[in-house]
């Protein structure tokens, strides 16, 4: 019979393998939309580069721990609208700019990067998380709103990032002031 | 198992899956035991149970990424265990099925008597055996047990390892002359 130490070391070997062959299932989301990234012809360096950092992210932190399973989850479905929006957009072949029409693109690339920013903080805020799990799961949504806004110009990627940040401070900062007032708060279930 | 114990299992588990792999000897030194016990009470055989247990730990540390806190985490253990248990046994049960299929006389070993033809080769080789053993001296019959051996004669150790050994040669000879080398 094995001996408790080599009970242990077996057991932490099966965890890992374990917890990694959890942690690759991310790439069945990952992985398709990054196709769809490569399919147009421009940029596609840009794109497989993201592409690789946000799986290899995404796997390292779901690897972890559970709150970084948690993050990437939020943080994947945040940016989820972004990245639509922004390869739609480069269907429409639209870019983001300064200017006249591509004003409005950077207009819309910063409210919906608001937007996932408010959800991540209402997704961690529901799951009691910490600080450093919002940053982590607006750097996730980040990386995948960059992935559909790549082709829409660095001020399309800029402005979503903005956006994701402020959207996740502002969130954050409602989420606190309603705890410490002891109110229910607007995020709680 | 009282509710304390229940508790620290649960407790391990959740702290693995958080992702404190401190947790694993806490888990080893609760929840082996346990599982131990559990595929003993489950299985006849001390060393399927143990392989069992082992089998069903090992899955416990894959799969605890997955384990839902709000379940109790020995119910869980439990259900996985029970699981394996079944499986085995049904390994066992379909390896004895095969072994029927293969050969039908198999599976009705100790109720089924011996065929016509089974009997006459059983006789016949009874009365070859009688009539060899009846050519070898009376001590080679009592060297090879064939006859009770005689109060005073009695050969020890190596005496009666090559006096068995010698009329077992004997015995072969005979044998041999009587029924022939195939």
């Amino acid at each position: 019979m094995a001996t408790p130490e080599e009970l242990t070391l077996r057991g932490l070997r099966a965890y890992e393998v374990g917890r990694l062959l959890t942690s690759l299932r991310v790439a069945l989301v990952v992985v398709p939309v990054a196709a769809v990234c490569l399919i147009e012809r421009t940029g596609r360096e840009t794109c497989a580069c993201l592409a690789f950092i946000l799986l290899a992210t995404a796997v390292w932190l779901r690897w972890r721990s559970r709150r970084g399973m948690d993050a990437v989850n939020t943080g994947l479905v945040a940016g989820s609208l972004p990245l639509a929006v922004g390869l739609l957009f480069d269907r429409l072949d639209l870019r983001c700019g300064l200017a006249g029409a591509a004003s409005f693109c950077t207009t819309f690339a910063v409210l919906l990067g608001t937007a996932a920013g408010v959800m991540i903080s209402v997704s961690q805020s529901r799951l009691g998380a910490r600080a450093s799990s919002v940053l982590t799961a607006g750097a996730v949504a980040g990386l995948a709103a960059a992935l559909g806004c790549v082709r829409l110009g660095a001020l399309g990627v800029v402005s979503m990032l903005v956006g994701i940040a402020l959207g996740s401070v502002v969130g954050a900062a409602v989420g606190k002031r309603a705890t410490e007032r002891g109110d229910p708060g607007p995020f709680d279930p | 198992m009282d509710a304390a114990r229940r508790k620290t299992i649960h407790d391990a588990m959740v702290r693995l899956s958080d992702g404190d792999r401190t947790a694993m000897a806490a888990l080893v030194q609760e929840l082996w035991p346990v599982i131990l016990s559990f595929a003993q009470r489950g299985l006849a055989q001390v060393e399927d149970a143990e392989d069992v247990a082992q089998e069903v730990f090992l899955k416990i540390c894959a799969r605890i990424s997955d384990f839902d806190r709000q379940r109790d985490g020995l119910s869980w253990a439990f259900a996985l265990a029970s699981y394996e248990i079944m499986t085995v046994r049904r390994r066992d049960q379909r390896r004895r099925d095969r072994v029927t299929d293969a050969d039908p006389a198999l599976g009705s070993v100790a109720d089924a008597a011996p065929s016509q033809e089974e009997a006459v080769i059983e006789a016949e080789l009874n009365a070859l055996v009688l009539a060899v053993a009846g050519s070898l001296s009376e001590a080679d019959r009592a060297t090879l047990g064939l006859v009770e051996l005689e109060a005073g004669g009695t050969a020890q150790g190596a005496t009666l390892r090559k006096r068995r050994q010698r009329a077992l040669d004997r015995f072969r000879a005979m044998f041999r002359s009587y029924h022939g080398d195939s």
